[in-house]
């Protein structure tokens, strides 16, 4: 039973169509994420759903209640907003129950809820301090606090932790996760960060240039893209992607790259010989060896995260990335070779960037 | 490191020049003013002398001095009180998207660039008892029986200051206040509105408190540039009737070129110098809000 219902919803700014008929179910209790690149209209989405802008067309319903042309205050919406956007003249306190005191709601219930919200949120010691005396970690949590205390129906999350750096970040994603699970709340969170998606979403919307490109869980998106531009832009490093000419020899297909490098297909797939296709493989599938294959390339850089190792060598025209195991020890400047297991190629249309599913 | 401290002489060879212009066109004549409040100076006499407090002493003996600083307190207060309430109430409609508002606001602004004086005859001719705008629009639609005096009748003639100090101090703060406006981000406002919050609510309770800071400051700055004026009244008044439009910028101009008393229109100014400094302090430090 979806619980946010977005029918062909369209939005122009002038004559600029920033959204073109998207359409969206989201289930009662989801966390939902929004990625894209910037520009894509994940924001002008957020913002219609939020009530703050008007689609040009379409309709939108929320808990099976046509909103469209409802006012925020009407929808009984919270939204964490990029740069926080607290209130700077009131205090903790003063920013958590603005709403509720918008609200006309009794004195000791706003104590009580404010009370609780910071409890939740670690905000105790903070509730007379404003907004510039605290951290960016701090007024995040306060501007969630602020979207806590009103119970809404639906919480909106506009890039909240973009302003954040690399470690509170990561704090405050699992922050929110465990949040969203002690809450059971029905969330539309906006990224472009796809680590940000990958880790909190149940089900993640890839969007580009105000359309939908795909809507599946993390792992669905990851393992069978849809497109080039999917494949793209999840997973870090980026997936690496061979073009070439498919080519038949004795032993089946392979894919001829640019230079002498040649790329084993999967043999069960009827190719057409002389077709252009793009393999795309991600790094960590891409295996390293220094035993002979015919995907052969040359280390330029090693990155060693302390977690992982990868290699960034060059085939041919392009540079790729394979995720290796640290103890492998490789020099800037070894001849490597490279392999990748059939199932884990993705084939895509050179031309319109489709995964080329139905012809594998 | 290089650090200019090390180098004395460069170091007072830069402060030099703005020093000497801040001395001899800002301390030396306060100081001098200050100095001639404890002398007899006035062209008159060939030499003056130092007389202590006395000139302190005649003045708060003085009724006209008491009259004239309530006068201007009264006068300037409610001008400056006026014209705030008007430019926030015009910023924030020219704030909103409305038609032709670029239009609007170098219309309104036009006010400032006209000068003191040409103002001053202007609204003589609003006012003006024969044939002026007011007298005449009041009587044809029936409003007043007679002819009123506005510039020469002593209750009237003090709310015509002040309308025209109003007048001519709103687009400067309008100005000021639509600025501020559009430094409120957009983001706090939608958050007021996901909040719940109406447009009057956002205005008062969001809106306003964030530029109240900026608005009281730009309200004390036009405040003491009235202070500094008395164009108006010395144009449309003469500060009369019976010194009720009387300012303390024009008592003290009246008591230098009229009585050829230097020495009392420079304590007049030391104490309306020390006034305003007083004032402008705890004003600060009391109104502008932490935020």
């Amino acid at each position: 039973m979806s619980y946010v219902e977005l029918n062909n919803i369209g939005k122009s700014f002038d004559r600029v169509e920033v959204l073109k008929k998207i359409n969206l179910s989201i289930k009662k209790d989801e966390f939902c994420v929004l990625i894209g690149p910037s520009g894509c209209g994940k924001s002008t989405l957020l913002r219609i759903i939020a009530g703050l802008e008007s689609p040009s067309s379409g309709s939108l319903s929320l808990n099976n209640k046509d909103v469209t042309e409802l006012r925020p205050r009407d929808r009984n919406i919270a939204m964490v907003f990029q740069n926080y956007a607290l209130y700077p003249h009131l205090t903790v306190r003063g920013n958590m129950e603005f709403g509720l005191k918008l609200d006309k709601t009794p004195k000791a219930k706003i104590n009580d809820l404010v009370n609780e919200a910071a409890a939740i949120l670690k905000l105790e010691p903070y509730l007379t301090r404003y907004p510039k005396q605290l951290s960016g970690g701090q007024r995040q949590r306060v501007a969630m606090g602020r979207a806590i205390v009103r119970n809404p129906s639906l919480f909106l999350f506009d890039e909240p932790l973009s302003n954040l750096d690399a470690k509170l970040r990561t704090k405050m994603r699992t922050e929110i996760k465990s949040l969203h699970f002690r809450l059971k709340s029905t969330t539309v969170y906006v990224t472009h960060d796809q680590i940000e998606a990958m880790t909190m979403a149940d089900k993640i919307v890839v969007m580009n240039e105000g359309e939908i490109i795909q809507v599946g869980t993390p792992l669905e998106l990851f393992d069978n893209p849809k497109n080039l531009f999917v494949a793209s832009f999840l997973g870090s490093p980026e997936i690496n992607l061979f073009e070439g000419t498919v080519k038949k020899s004795s032993d089946g297909y392979f894919l001829k790259l640019d230079g002498t490098s040649d790329l084993n297909l999967p043999q069960d797939l009827n190719f057409n010989e002389d077709q252009k296709i793009i393999v795309g493989i991600r790094p960590q599938s891409l295996k390293v060896s220094s035993k002979s294959t015919k995907l052969k390339s040359v280390v330029n850089i090693i990155e060693n995260t302390g977690t992982s190792t990868f290699i960034f060598s060059t085939v041919g025209s392009s540079n790729v990335c394979s995720e290796v195991d640290r103890n492998l020890n490789f020099k800037v400047g070894d001849d490597i070779f490279l392999s990748a297991e059939p199932n884990k190629m993705l084939i895509f249309n050179p031309e319109t960037g489709e995964r080329l599913i139905n012809e594998i | 490191m290089y650090s200019l401290k090390q180098n004395k002489l460069l170091l007072l060879g830069l402060c030099l020049p703005a020093t000497l212009i801040v001395a001899i066109f800002i301390i030396f004549p306060i100081a001098n003013g200050v100095y001639m409040s404890f002398t007899d100076a006035s062209p008159l006499r060939p030499t003056s002398k130092f007389v202590g407090f006395e000139n302190y002493r005649y003045l708060f003996a003085d009724d006209v001095y008491w009259q004239v600083l309530g006068n201007t307190i009264f006068i300037i207060g409610f001008a400056t009180i006026l014209a705030m309430l008007i430019s926030v109430c015009l910023a924030l409609l020219l704030n909103n998207t409305i038609r032709f508002s670029g239009l609007y606001r170098s219309l309104i602004f036009q006010t400032w660039v006209v000068p003191w004086i040409v103002i001053a005859i202007l609204w003589g001719w609003i006012f003006n008892t024969d044939y002026g705008l007011v007298n005449g629009t009041l009587a044809q639609y029936g409003l007043i029986e007679s002819q009123i005096d506005w510039l020469f009748n002593g209750k009237y003639a003090q709310w015509a200051i002040i309308l025209c100090f109003a007048w001519r101090s709103i687009p400067f703060l309008m100005v000021i206040m639509l600025a501020a406006l559009q430094g409120v981000p957009g983001e706090v406002l939608d958050a007021a509105e996901v909040d719940g919050a109406k447009y009057w609510q956002k205005t008062f309770k969001v809106t306003l408190p964030l530029i109240q800071n900026i608005s009281l400051a730009a309200a004390l700055m036009q405040a003491v540039r009235m202070f500094q004026e008395m164009t108006l009244p010395f144009v449309l008044t003469e500060g009369g009737p019976m010194n009720a439009t009387m300012v303390l910028s024009m008592y003290s101009y009246n008591l230098a070129f009229d009585s050829w008393d230097f020495a009392l229109a420079a304590t007049v100014g030391s104490l309306w110098l020390v006034m305003l400094v007083l004032f402008g302090a705890i004003y600060l430090k009391t109104v502008v809000r932490e935020m």
